[in-house]
């Protein structure tokens, strides 16, 4: 009874799937919300990368799939193409969002301050942790903070880039157009937002380790954003400007160093944003942006390269492809090599 | 004025799944790949409830055709039982309200991974041929957007040296399926990991073919009686797997193409590929006319080369002595 | 049970009918209208096209789709071709060898049995295919300049045919001959 020879071809799959259900067991409403209560930077990477935002749907496909990301990531985005496009939101500004994590490696103090938000980075990586001491409150900090590029700008270290006039509808949009090499920057950040986290991290390390004879790009991270973004509508008869509801949003920036600004060695700045809050594919995300304008062959300074295999839909879905039978492929190409190998060929 | 005459009944998909956006901008780039035989059109290649590398491009490119009135067969190595077909047949019949046959003659629409069944197909068929690397020129130009300025110039030559390496190293072609073709006698195509026993249909053929990479977004077509022709040198012809020797037993049948089944002792038995056709000679109906009749003679005559002469043991074998 | 709505069957045949015409060059296909079912089922924000019937314009600008120059549109739709509409078709974009499919559909209607025989040869034709299309000569001339495979534009010739169309098509794939 082989994989295809098995009659009722229908009949296996149905079985297929249902016994995937019963052994993952049916989750019920209570266990959903209590992942979108306790496992948020699940939820966020999952809907980063399925270019969603919607909490309830992506809790629903983590756990219809019993966990496995690509899966529910793939549920996520094809759930995605049946939705009409209702309206464009206006562009956000970094400075004006709620913003409860912003720091930067770049210097020790900035304006509005190094404000460490919630985090795990200097905790102890402890299984069971006890409860950290309360320590005293002091003063809340702000909830908005000004761009660290921007005093890049003033000091001319990195050029001022004119207001971009682009109408938000006319934007190029990668979830409606093949992407095309060399990429509009439009296209090449929206495919980074959605990148695998993994498979970002992978090239964005390969540079960080200077594994590219050139030396890699040496960044720094010049500010790490998480913030709540309002999405702003306008109204459609009216043009009022109202706020839809708030979203995780994160930012990485990175700055590289020597690049020509006005005719004199400047920065140059690596930009990556996500919805949800993705700190490790943000930073490798910002360090490839800046990394893929360089002119030599390492693959992570190849924007075909990088872009191309960062696609997690894409990638998982033709690895698990090698699962499909292949037998014809095969053996045409068998019937070649029985022919090499018989060397009666050419003479 | 009743609100059942001012409603339709609650559908919670368009028909045949893709939004109607989707549908417009497949049906456009469709209808430039036919006016640019061979040509990869770039399209958006949206996500669809199938991943990625399963037949995402073959599946829009279905859904963008079917209509109400259509009958679709689905087979993945030519087999309608296999269990991807089983499953995008469910989908498209699931989401078009379909009829759907393992008749590749009743079919007027054919959905196919990897193989072009053995009955000539006709003036009002289909042929959706599901490709995994659109790229003919892959294995010489890695990157898609050199390979692009390459077949803007018709500049071929890389793929001419791929081969003439072959031959020289191995005295024959390695290329197994997917063995490019050229088109029109321009551009130079993927036919999909066909054997090459399939290739030679594509060429001056009755029906149309659509070919769609949904990973790769890219879909090109072949329209009928446009010229295909695999590359080959003048003197080493292109050749068809040689399978002359072998024989379905259970259907008596020889000169179409088999799979290989190997058997616990070391053995094989031979299948035909196309279960379709197989199931017509079991159950007593008589298939149409096929490209390769009962002698292995292909049905256009003079395309192919003639092949080497069989052997005493069924191997082929090169006439001169060694 | 899946059921299209009567504008997804109309475009559905608009579009089956267009797909066989491109396949099939010369050879006569039935559509249920003319021009504006024609733009009906291929146009949407994402394209541009251009006209110079006022009624066709305001139909598809209500579809979402840009207006443009000639020499900027994807798809073009001309009635009759006086001298406007030939001026269109001679700036009408033949696309790039990078990117071929850059040249643009244009519309036309013609009339069999009147004006130049022509004979068609290539990819979708047995042999070859002989017809009158009732368009001024100027055409094929303008078609001898600007197209030249695979860069070029696509012909769509329609014709009324009551109570519907009927739509031919010469994609730049043809090899065209006045007789």
């Amino acid at each position: 009874m082989g994989y295809v020879a098995v009659r009722g071809g229908e009949r296996a799959i149905l079985q297929a799937e249902a016994f995937f259900r019963w052994l993952n067991g049916k989750p019920g409403m209570e266990f959903l919300r209590q992942l979108e209560v306790h496992l948020p930077y699940l939820l966020d990477r999952v809907m980063g990368e399925g270019s969603l935002y919607a909490p309830e749907l992506a809790a629903q496909a983590i756990a219809q799939t019993g966990g496995d990301l690509y899966e529910a990531v793939l549920l996520l985005r094809a759930y995605r193409t049946t939705q009409p496009r209702l309206a464009y939101a206006e562009p956000l500004t970094p400075e004006a969002m709620l913003t409860v994590r912003r720091i930067s490696a770049a210097f020790k103090d900035i304006p509005g301050g190094q404000v460490l938000g919630p985090s795990l980075d200097y905790s102890h990586r402890v299984l069971q942790p006890e409860e950290p001491p309360k320590a005293p409150a002091g003063p809340p900090a702000a909830l908005h903070f000004p761009r660290v590029a921007d005093w890049h700008r003033l000091t001319g270290l990195l050029p001022i880039a004119p207001p971009d006039p682009t109408p938000p509808s006319a934007i190029p949009d990668l979830t409606r157009e093949p992407l095309l090499f060399p990429a509009p920057r439009a296209h090449r950040l929206q495919a980074l937002s959605r990148a695998d986290s993994g498979g970002v991290l992978a090239l964005g390390y390969a540079d960080m380790r200077g594994y590219s004879g050139a030396g890699g790009t040496h960044p720094t991270v010049n500010e790490v954003r998480l913030a709540y973004a309002e999405v702003r509508l306008r109204h459609p008869t009216t043009g009022a400007v109202f706020s839809a509801g708030r979203v995780r949003y994160s930012q990485a920036e990175v700055v590289t160093k020597f690049k020509e600004v006005n005719g004199k060695p400047g920065l140059e700045l690596g930009f990556a944003a996500t919805l949800g809050w993705n700190e490790v594919k943000l930073i490798a995300a910002a360090m490839l942006d800046a990394a893929m304008n360089r002119p030599d062959g390492h693959p992570a300074h190849q924007e075909e390269f990088v872009l191309m295999h960062t696609e997690p839909v894409e990638a998982s879905g033709f690895c698990i492809h090698y699962k499909l039978p292949h037998y014809v492929t095969f053996g045409s190409d068998l019937d070649a090599l029985r022919r090499a190998r018989s060397e009666e060929a050419v003479e | 004025m009743s609100l059942a005459r001012l409603t339709r009944p609650r559908q919670d998909y368009t028909y045949a799944f893709l939004d109607a956006y989707a549908k417009r901008e497949l049906r456009r780039r469709i209808l430039k790949a036919i006016a640019i035989p061979g040509y990869q059109v770039p399209y958006a290649s949206r996500e669809v409830p199938i991943a990625r590398g399963w037949g995402t491009g073959g599946l829009q490119a279905t859904l963008a055709l079917v209509g109400p009135q259509d009958v679709v067969k689905v087979i993945d190595q030519g087999d309608d039982d296999s269990v991807n077909a089983a499953n995008l047949r469910r989908f498209i019949a699931r989401f078009a309200g379909v009829r759907t046959t393992t008749d590749a003659l009743e079919a007027t629409l054919i959905q196919s991974r990897h193989r072009i069944p053995e009955e000539i197909l006709g003036r009002q068929q289909v042929l959706v041929l599901q490709v995994p690397i659109p790229e003919p020129l892959y294995r010489v130009e890695p990157s898609y957007a050199q390979a692009r300025e390459l077949h803007a110039e018709a500049e071929y030559g890389l793929a001419w040296l791929d081969l003439y390496e072959a031959l020289v190293r191995y005295r024959t072609s390695t290329q197994g399926a997917d063995y490019p073709v050229l088109v029109g006698g321009r551009y130079l195509m993927a036919p999909s990991p066909i054997p090459r026993w399939d290739t030679p249909k594509l060429h001056r053929a009755e029906h149309l073919t659509l070919l769609a990479a949904g990973r790769e977004k890219r879909l090109y077509a072949v329209p009928p009686y446009t010229e295909v022709r695999p590359l080959e040198f003048s003197d080493v012809p292109f050749e068809v797997e040689d399978q002359r020797g072998w024989i379905d037993e259970a259907l008596g049948v020889r000169n179409k193409f088999m799979t290989e089944i190997p058997l616990p002792d070391g053995s094989v038995r031979y299948r035909v590929s196309d279960t379709g056709y197989a199931r017509k000679l079991r159950e007593g109906r008589a298939p149409g006319p096929t490209y390769f009749d009962d002698t292995g003679a292909f049905y256009i005559a003079g395309f192919l080369a003639e092949r080497r002469k069989l052997g005493a043991k069924g191997k082929s074998q090169s006439e001169k002595p060694m | 049970m899946m059921v299209p709505s009567p504008q997804e069957l109309q475009d559905h045949g608009v579009f089956r009918a267009l797909m066989w015409a491109l396949a099939r060059p010369g050879e006569p296909q039935p559509l249920v209208g003319g021009l504006e079912a024609v733009g009906r089922a291929l146009l949407d924000l994402e394209t541009r096209f251009h006209t110079p019937d006022p009624a066709l314009q305001r139909a598809f600008l209500r579809l979402g789709a840009q207006a443009a120059a000639p020499a900027q549109a994807d798809y073009l739709f001309l009635g009759t071709l006086d001298e406007a509409a030939l001026e269109a078709v001679a700036q009408a974009p033949t696309g790039s060898l990078l990117y071929p499919e850059g040249g643009a559909t244009i519309a036309l209607v013609g009339r069999t049995g009147y004006g130049p025989l022509l004979r068609l040869r290539g990819p979708g034709i047995h042999e070859e295919v002989l017809v009158q299309l009732g368009l001024p000569p100027v055409l094929w001339s303008l078609r001898a300049q600007r197209v030249a495979f695979p860069l070029g534009w696509d012909l769509l010739v329609l014709e009324p045919a009551p109570p519907g169309w009927l739509v031919r098509a010469i994609p730049r794939s043809v090899t065209l001959e006045v007789v």
